[in-house]
């Protein structure tokens, strides 16, 4: 995947997905991808960010993790859009050299 | 024992601290009784226990009133629903499989959890006056976009209130919230009502 340091990367992907309306909390990835950031990430008003690393990143297979839940006041479905969609946006600006997956998972609403 | 599966033995639950990320039900009601205070990251990052945290408040505020009333009543107060609505949430808020949702961008992969769809499920019936929710149960293939998927709520109605009303009140509640914020095709929604519970202001059906 090629896109720099996994612990800046997640920081800086976690403030895009932060940014995204109908964004509540952003979960610790699980255990699935091999390589997660390392560094904690600060919290932006509004939004609960958990301590534990909030952005997987598996550089090996190209895949970006995020779980997240949504405010009731916005669709679960178009919320996962949004942040797929912000994500991709600014991962094609750092012009990789594999396009990587992104995965969304809402994992509550409410 | 999976998702679906009836509760049969409500004291296995406490043995499977896995479904709360480690915590316990009783564990959240204490954190809920300080005000959330001081912040349990363990908690307050896990999708499940926040699952958890929303349908707890919600049934204080009935089984508060509910309690208040039977202690009043002349016969032994009944506590067994309260028992299996705790039991559902905390069997629910497990994450479960993820359910797929389309996108148009290419390389996204996209879904929300079981566990998320039977929390806003549960939210949509606390919503719905004169009624709680106890379990939540998705039967069909939710992994294959557009697979039947018929959703199974038990629940227990307020004394004095109009059964089949109060039924056709939560399923359209619960239909809103699926089309919202899914897109499972929703073939039935059935509720069962196992449970008449009673309202304060009323004590042997007479109001006070």
């Amino acid at each position: 995947m090629m896109l720099g340091r996994a612990d800046e990367l997640g920081r800086a992907l976690a403030h895009v997905v932060s940014a995204v309306p109908g964004v509540r909390h952003i979960y610790p990835v699980e255990g699935r991808v091999a390589t997660v950031v390392s560094t904690l990430v600060a919290a932006v008003p509004g939004v609960e960010v958990a301590e534990r690393p909030p952005v997987g990143i598996d550089e090996e297979a190209g895949i970006v993790s995020i779980s997240i839940g949504v405010t009731d006041a916005a669709s679960a479905a178009e919320v996962a859009r949004d942040v797929s969609r912000a994500v991709s946006l600014y991962l094609v600006g750092l012009d990789p050299v594999e396009t990587p997956t992104i995965r969304v998972r809402v994992a509550s609403v409410g | 024992m999976t998702s679906d599966e009836p509760i049969r033995d409500p004291d296995a639950l406490a043995l499977e601290p896995d479904d709360l990320d480690g915590h316990t039900i009783d564990e959240l009601s204490d954190y809920l009784d300080r005000d959330m205070t001081p912040p349990d990251p363990s908690i307050d990052g896990s999708a499940g226990c926040q699952i958890a945290l929303d349908a707890l408040e919600r049934l204080r505020e009935v089984s508060r009133a509910v309690l208040l009333a039977d202690q009043a009543a002349p016969v032994p107060p009944d506590e067994s629903w309260v028992t299996r609505v705790l039991l559902g949430i905390a069997v629910d808020a497990r994450a479960g499989r993820d359910v797929p949702l389309t996108s148009t961008e290419p390389g996204a992969e996209l879904a929300i959890t079981e566990g998320a769809i039977r929390g806003l499920i549960r939210a949509a019936g606390d919503t719905v006056g004169g009624l709680l929710i106890g379990r939540v149960r998705l039967d069909g293939d939710v992994l294959v976009p557009g697979a039947p998927v018929r959703v199974t709520v038990d629940a227990s109605v307020g004394w004095g209130q109009r059964i089949p009303d109060v039924v056709s009140r939560i399923r359209d509640a619960i239909h809103t919230q699926l089309l919202r914020h899914t897109e499972l095709n929703v073939v039935a929604i059935d509720v069962n009502v196992h449970d008449i519970h009673v309202p304060e202001g009323f004590v042997r059906g007479v109001e006070r």
